[in-house]
């Protein structure tokens, strides 16, 4: 199959911050690849060396055949980006910023106005087209910015965290133009902090942390390696929770924090089983909290530390 | 071809967000016009009093129009130096960067938007001079020639002022970067009162070959062929300042202007080559220069359309 996007041993640093750290990556083109990782990952300076906004240190890029080091501009021509943060001109109307886009292609006049008039429709602007982006809701410019990008038609699209921030309909709405975008032939290569999104997209995850590549492979493959969810109940006392961990076997104490942590789904059933045989011995429970696998148990088994704490909190 | 396609685009796109807004837009234009009268109408009286005992028969309008046109070359920057940093801070920008065009499109677009609307207001400037009474005795070929001189110097500010707002962090440093290049430029110049008026003998003034740019040697000049004036101007200014042994305008201004033309085009220049990631004051140092050489020739010649 042919290489859309093919990184070996790309390193960058701003000053003394190693931010890559030797990454290597294959994209097989006409395929979703999901780039995931916490705050801080490196995954926006990937992105930004890949589509040739900034210079790697050292390391091999190619993207859709291209070198970024010594053609840029031929990788310009085949890439379409949706950074993280907005990239449209706010004084401009929707379907200005489109038409902007299309003279920049250099296309011809008709053609410009094709494709804004159907990407206007395809992400449901028709409406807002005439307006001027500075009035646009978070969603819409997130849509509008999509569109942007493909106004050139790239082979190649980087897309930047592109649901952070919208609300469940929207991130769908946006999972199903990334789908029909790949059944087109276009390879896609995906930043996320979200285990599901990159479950439901990818045909391929890397999971990026401080730099490195800490496990690539498609998402069952990444589940398998992902422990269940936990409970985690705090106490008032050191002596109440060594008294629950002699109950709980399998659990995990922290005395500092007076915390212990059991393996379970959090679902009623584990709940109230967990709960009564505490009451039995009489435990009083401070606090709990339930737990599902998210990307943060992603990285507490593949790196051995935590990204952010996501629990709810019960009582 | 491209680059000039690209930066066609780019020029729509400024003359649209001039459009939008408006009020930004004719505040720009207009400031001059507001200064014009201003200084006919508040000021006028007091210092049109000097204007009789030291001209024949020309009025302060005939001086104060002038004048008024070199502020109007340096009105913009301070909007620009905003535009170009807000612009640069904005994730438009980025995309451009990873998209198939010439890089220094945005920047060419933006420097011939603030052109176009300072030859603009400079035309409303003359317009409403005219309707006060102006009654300039330059022929065409000088008013061509006083047109070229505008269109480098402002070409020749509006780059600095790009320089100034790739270099600002915020558009509030950019904003106040820019101010000097609007305000105290033509402010120590003879340009709002006529020469024999007052005396010219602050230091900083005397610092200022333009200065020297006097009426009476204005009318001196005025004979000669335009063209000529107008490749001469930049020298010819300093020279003067030198016959007159002024050795502190070595200091004043940068070390020999060059003609207007070579100063334009390394004006022009230095912001291309301007990143942000390193100081533009290297790149716009020679920049300076080509704009003391424009600032010192536009007075002179505006000065000799009123002669
Ligand atoms: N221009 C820069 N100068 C200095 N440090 C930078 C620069 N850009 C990024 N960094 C640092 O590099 C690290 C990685 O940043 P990056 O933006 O790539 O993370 P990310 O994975 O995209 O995070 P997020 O999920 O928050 O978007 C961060 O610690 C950041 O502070
Ligand atoms: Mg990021």
């Amino acid at each position: 199959m042919n290489t859309a996007i093919g990184v070996t041993g790309l390193r960058k640093k701003f000053g003394d911050h190693v931010v890559l750290d030797g990454v290597d990556l294959h994209v097989p083109a006409g395929t979703i690849f999901s780039l995931l990782g916490p705050n801080g990952a490196g995954k926006t300076t990937a992105v930004q060396i890949l589509s040739t906004l900034i210079t790697a240190d050292s390391g091999q890029v190619t993207v859709a055949g291209h070198d970024v080091a010594a053609d840029p501009d031929g990788v310009r021509a085949a890439i379409g980006v949706t950074g993280q943060f907005s990239a449209v001109d706010k004084l401009l109307t929707g379907e200005e910023n489109l038409r902007l886009m299309g003279e920049l292609y250099r296309l011809p006049k008709q053609e410009i106005t094709r494709r804004a008039s159907t990407l206007l429709e395809r992400f449901d602007l028709v409406a807002a087209g005439g307006k001027l982006a500075s009035t646009y809701s978070g969603g819409m410019l997130r849509r509008l910015d999509l569109a942007m990008t493909l106004v050139g038609e790239p082979r190649v699209i980087f897309l930047d965290e592109p649901t952070t921030g919208l609300d469940p309909r929207s991130r769908r709405g946006m999972w199903e133009v990334i789908k029909d975008l790949v059944a087109g032939g276009v390879t896609v290569f995906l930043t996320t902090q979200y285990l599901e999104e990159a479950d439901q997209l990818a045909d391929r995850i890397a999971v990026l942390d401080h730099g490195r590549i800490v496990a690539e492979g498609t998402a069952a493959e990444l589940k398998r390696r992902i422990p269940g969810g936990h409970v985690r109940l705090r106490f008032t006392n050191v002596r109440e929770l060594d008294t629950a961990a002699r109950i709980l076997a399998n659990a995990t104490a922290d005395q500092d924090s007076l915390t212990l942590t059991v393996p379970g789904d959090g679902s009623r059933r584990a709940l109230k089983d967990l709960l009564d045989r505490l009451d039995d011995a009489a435990i009083e429970v401070d606090a709990l909290t339930v737990h599902t696998p998210d990307l943060d148990d992603v990285f507490f088994a593949l790196t051995g530390h935590t990204t952010i704490d996501q629990e709810a909190t019960l009582s | 071809m491209t680059t000039l396609t690209d930066s066609a685009t780019m020029l729509r796109r400024n003359l649209r967000h001039a459009i939008r807004y408006p009020s930004l837009t004719f505040g720009v234009a207009l400031v001059p016009v507001i200064m014009l009268l201003m200084f006919a109408y508040l000021f006028g009286n007091a210092i049109s009093i000097g204007v009789a005992s030291t001209t024949e028969g020309a009025d302060y309008i005939d001086f104060l129009v002038p004048g008024i046109l070199l502020m109007t070359l340096g009105s913009g920057s301070q909007t620009t130096a905003v535009q170009i940093c807000g612009d640069m801070a904005e994730g438009i920008v980025a995309r451009f960067r990873t998209m198939p065009i010439t890089r220094t499109s945005v920047l060419t677009g933006q420097v011939a938007g603030s052109v176009i609307l300072t030859m603009v207001s400079s035309v409303l400037t003359v317009g409403v001079g005219l309707a006060m009474g102006f009654r300039p005795t330059a022929g065409p070929v000088e008013w061509l020639a006083v047109l070229g001189l505008m269109l480098l110097a402002t070409f020749a500010i509006t780059w600095l002022a790009v320089g100034f707002g790739l270099a600002s962090k915020a558009p509030e440093g950019a904003s106040n970067a820019a101010m000097p290049l609007s305000f105290f430029l033509p402010l120590p110049v003879h340009g709002l009162r006529p020469a024999g008026v007052a005396a010219g003998r602050h230091p900083l003034v005397r610092r200022v070959p333009a200065v020297h740019a006097d009426h009476r040697d204005a009318a001196r000049v005025a004979g000669r062929r335009a063209d000529r004036a107008q490749r001469l101007a930049g020298r010819r200014v300093v020279r003067r300042a030198r016959d007159r042994r002024l050795p502190v305008v070595e200091e004043a201004v940068q070390p020999r202007p060059e003609p207007v033309g070579r100063a334009a085009s390394a004006a022009s220049a230095a912001p291309r080559s301007s990143d942000r990631s390193r100081p533009a004051y290297s790149d716009t140092a020679s920049a300076y220069a080509g704009l003391s050489a424009c600032s010192a020739a536009a007075p002179t010649f505006a000065a000799d359309i009123a002669g």
